[in-house]
């Protein structure tokens, strides 16, 4: 089930909610949890039923492996367990998600004719795989209480997080299922909890769907055989780059407010990336927990657990394969590997360049700041083509065309749909690029100049963000205008859902 | 804190109700029984392209006795009001012969006391190289229906309809049809603007624009008939195919229900100007054409004869006569044609006409083709395109130019 969907917003939402809130209301929560179970599992399987049964299998074998870490932890038999446990998570993750990539790649290299088999990629089954993967370690550490069965499968399938994350540390969620919240707290996390769900499905619906619709048409036009000018590539990347802020930070508004309408507060996921001055802060505020997944079970086992101390040029080498696996996480494709090993190359040149005596200097010169933004944006639409193109080949393309200067005109097949109508209502007569630039002109200064949800609604009791509050002009009050304001963006919101599209993350 | 939230959700809530209940009221998709309110939905102007939206649920909600079946000729030419009633239109511009079997099964399971059919048999419909002319193209029309192909009840439907309800109440794009439709009405009223305007009877009318130039307008459907409906991208081919499952089986279907269900049934070849008959010859599709007439006659034989029935009557208004000749307009004249709309569409009062002659079985313009006179027939269309050719080769030229100006199909 969609987030962005009638079914979701109108029917399954308020159903789990009324539930939910009756069953806490009489004190009866572990009821309540197993009706939250009940209602993850119904909205894990409304997309295809056939791939619930490897969830609850997934769940039911980390558990019981976790318990048997926990017994035994430091023993060798506990090590062997642990292993076997990530060993077998690894395994049905690559049999569902790189299998068919796998083969290609052999039949390829090899000559061979295997044919890959006919399989459906279950949903979520990389956030799944993960989260239970920190599960595995920490059980073998003794770092895991003795959760129940009900509890460890709702920290599992809790469904704001199930589809597209954010990754969450059973540490973070399990504890909170054992609070109940009196009214006036369940009250607060209501309106907190209905404005970021508003706010984020503007942001999904109204713009992440008017600038993918574009960006998809210039990934497109390689394969049909469309030209594509110069400009054409370079909205087309920034286009993209829109589309996924968009999509991904209204995706995590949304999970993080519909958790809070069951009091569950979700971990911080994506805080204005493309304000970050350089590649290390941009992956602070990206994809939070995957950053924070990939640093504590992928970077720190590997540095550990190579010969040599921890030394610079190891710590460069390890982060490059890191980003590696993190591009690999994705999808599977040279594309995702590329772009993971774009970023690890980011990263080592943002490390060497901060050993640079001026650095530190330079970086607190406002002028040289605003370049290291636009440098460091740059840098993140060049690797988000790779993100985005179905192939390598199309990527080699779409970059070729990136940097050949063959002309600034925007060539007339790019459709415009929402915005020809305007313009045709209002009778101007505008080309193309007068079409769009504003419109690229106004999201790059919303995404530049504006504070984001959590810094506007850094104020309330369940703030993420309370570093770097908003302007208290811009700051979130429990008033009328905010009201209005929140109200009408979910309207607007509810009557964009027909024409919506999936979220990217869900590909996951 | 409750207070916000409570207002929140209410001023959501009414702000939705609002415009769910004022797009209810403009009804632009006809998908609801709202009254008829002059200045508001008297004209409903932007649903073309949503036919075959609100066409299935009409038609759920009429449960006419009488219907029409068939493409945009059909669509505008055929007044059911003509028709035994209740009736309704139920012709979609561009539909092709898959869709027309599917449209007549769904018809038939919602309304069972369907017993007169105007059939009418675009050549547009019967293209076997058309990408949209094989079971599941449409993947959205499938999800629509309440029948599946094979016959069985559609279990996705009720989620389907109930996302199209909500969405003909509370969308961007219901909204945007309303503010237009609504914006538009004076001007259609006192017909100083072009529209389509759908009638809640099926039928649809090609109101020009009063500045619209008649000879230009015949010319562009030329472009658009060829190019787009008979020859469509990517192939830009044509081809009849006989094959299970190809275009004249998905009609042969059509036919065996309608014996089998004892319906009363017409089937109409509907006229076009003949300065597009240049286009087919041009195209090289003329003797394709001739044999697609001759399929169409032999297969409702076939299935006569296999369900022990007289054979329906088959009209062919696609002849070279005084109507289909009829001149164009000098070239700046914005004087409308007595039968044409354009080039492919009759004119409502000729299509009043030629639906009269059918009900009547006398065709006076047209002919009723049978395996007697077929050969003969088509053989005497040849002759009067080559002597309409002789007589006007001004429109030969210019449609020669037209081919050479598009990129080869």
């Amino acid at each position: 089930m969609l987030f962005n969907s009638y079914a979701f917003l109108l029917l399954f939402l308020p159903v789990a909610c009324a539930g939910h809130h009756w069953l806490c209301r009489s004190n009866r929560r572990e009821m309540a949890l197993l009706w939250l179970n009940l209602c993850s599992l119904f909205f894990y399987a409304w997309w295809n039923p056939a791939c619930l049964p490897l969830l609850l299998l997934s769940i039911s074998g980390n558990f019981y492996l976790g318990k048997q870490l926990s017994r035994q932890q430091g023993s060798t038999y506990a090590k062997s367990l642990l292993a076997l446990g990530i060993s077998l998570n690894l395994a049905v993750l690559a049999y569902f998600k790189y299998t068919g990539f796998a083969l290609e790649n052999i039949n390829a290299f090899l000559g061979t004719s295997f044919h890959a088999p006919d399989i459906v990629l279950p949903l979520a089954i990389s956030f799944f795989t993960f989260n239970q993967i920190a599960y595995l370690v920490d059980a073998a550490e003794g770092m895991t209480e003795e959760y129940s069965f009900n509890h460890y499968t709702l920290f599992v399938s809790f469904f704001p997080h199930l589809l597209a994350g954010p990754i969450v540390h059973h540490r973070e969620l399990i504890p909170q299922f054992f609070k109940l919240q009196d009214d006036a707290l369940r009250q607060q996390q209501w309106a907190v909890g209905i404005t970021a769900i508003s706010f984020g499905l503007f942001k999904k619906v109204i713009f992440a769907d008017a600038t993918g619709y574009y960006a998809d048409q210039v990934f497109r036009s390689p394969a049909e055989g469309n030209p594509l000018s110069m400009i054409d590539a370079w909205i087309g990347a920034l286009t993209f780059n829109l589309h996924v802020y968009f999509d991904f930070s209204g995706y995590c508004d949304i999970a993080y407010g519909t958790a809070l309408l069951f009091g569950i507060v979700l971990p911080q996921n994506f805080l204005s990336p493309f304000k970050a001055a350089n590649i290390i802060d941009f992956w602070k505020n990206w994809h939070i927990t995957l950053s924070r997944f990939i640093t504590s079970y992928v970077y720190t086992p590997l540095i550990r657990n190579t010969p040599g101390g921890v030394v610079f040029s190891k710590a460069m080498l390890v982060t490059l394969v890191s980003m590696g696996i993190a591009g690999l996480w994705h999808g599977a494709g040279w594309t995702f590997i590329a772009y993971g090993l774009a970023h690890g190359s980011l990263l080592v040149i943002n490390h060497c360049w901060r050993k640079v005596k001026p650095a530190k200097k330079l970086a607190s010169i406002p002028a040289f700041r605003i370049f290291s933004i636009v440098l460091t944006y740059t840098a993140v639409t060049l690797t988000m083509v790779l993100f985005r193109s179905p192939d390598l080949t199309t990527a080699i393309k779409i970059f070729n065309v990136m940097f050949n200067v063959d002309g600034f005109t925007l060539t007339h097949h790019l459709h415009q749909p929402v915005i020809s109508d305007l313009c045709r209502q209002l009778k101007w007569d505008l080309s193309p690029m007068q079409k769009l630039l504003p419109v690229l002109l106004l999201l790059h200064a919303w995404i530049w100049f504006l504070p984001n949800l959590q810094q506007i609604m850094g104020n309330h009791p369940y703030a993420l963000c309370n570093t770097r509050l908003a302007p208290t002009r811009l700051l979130w009050q429990p008033n009328t205008f905010w009201s209005v304001c929140t109200a009408l963006a979910l309207t607007a919101s509810v009557m964009a859902l027909y024409e919506t599209g999936v979220f990217l993350y869900f590909r996951f | 804190m409750k207070h916000y939230t409570r207002q929140t959700l209410l001023i959501a809530l009414l702000a939705c109700g609002m415009i769910a209940g004022a797009n209810w009221l403009a009804n632009p998709y006809l998908m609801f029984n709202a009254p008829v309110i002059p200045g508001i939905n008297q004209w409903i102007t932007e649903n073309y392209y949503k036919q075959l939206l609100f066409k299935p649920y009409q038609l759920r909600l009429q449960k006419p006795q009488s219907l029409i079946l068939g493409a945009s000729q059909a669509g505008v030419a055929f007044n059911p009001d003509l028709l035994p009633q209740p009736a309704y239109n139920l012709a979609v511009g561009g539909s092709t012969s898959y869709l027309q079997y599917r449209l007549l099964q769904e018809a038939l399971a919602a309304s069972p006391a369907i017993n007169h059919v105007i059939l009418e048999t675009p050549f547009l419909s019967f293209n076997n190289d058309d990408p949209n002319n094989t079971p599941g193209a449409d993947a959205a029309l499938e999800h629509r229906l309440s029948l599946q192909r094979d016959g069985n009840r559609n279990f996705l439907r009720p989620g389907y309809a109930a996302e199209e309800i909500l969405s003909s109440l509370l969308s961007w794009d219901i909204t945007r049809a309303s503010i237009r439709m609504i914006s538009k009405q004076e001007a259609i009223s006192n017909k100083s603007r072009g529209s389509f305007i759908q009638l809640r009877n099926g039928q649809w009318i090609q109101q020009a624009s009063p500045d619209s130039h008649t000879r230009q307008l015949m010319k562009n459907s030329w472009k658009k008939t060829l190019f787009n409906d008979w020859l469509p991208a990517p192939a830009h081919s044509y081809s009849l195919g006989n094959g299970q499952h190809g275009p004249l089986d998905f009609y042969r279907q059509n036919l065996r229900q309608l014996y089998q269900r004892n319906i009363d049934t017409r089937i109409v070849i509907a006229p076009m100007h003949a300065s597009l008959m240049i286009g087919l010859q041009q195209a090289r599709l003329w003797p394709t054409y001739q044999q697609w007439k001759k399929s169409l006659l032999a297969i409702n034989s076939e299935e006569a004869a296999s369900a022990g029935k007289p054979a329906f009557p088959l009209f062919d208004y696609a002849v070279i006569n005084e109507q289909t000749t009829e001149n164009f307009p000098a070239a700046e004249s914005t004087t409308p044609m007595q039968g044409f709309n354009d080039s492919i569409h009759v004119s409502p009062q000729r299509g009043d006409l030629i639906l009269r002659e059918i009900l009547s079985g006398t065709p006076q313009t047209g002919r009723l083709l049978d395996s007697d006179n077929i050969d003969k027939s088509l053989a005497g269309d040849d002759i009067a395109l080559t002597r309409y050719i002789e007589t006007h080769p001004d429109m030969q030229a210019e449609m020669q130019q037209l081919f050479r100006n598009h990129e080869t199909p």
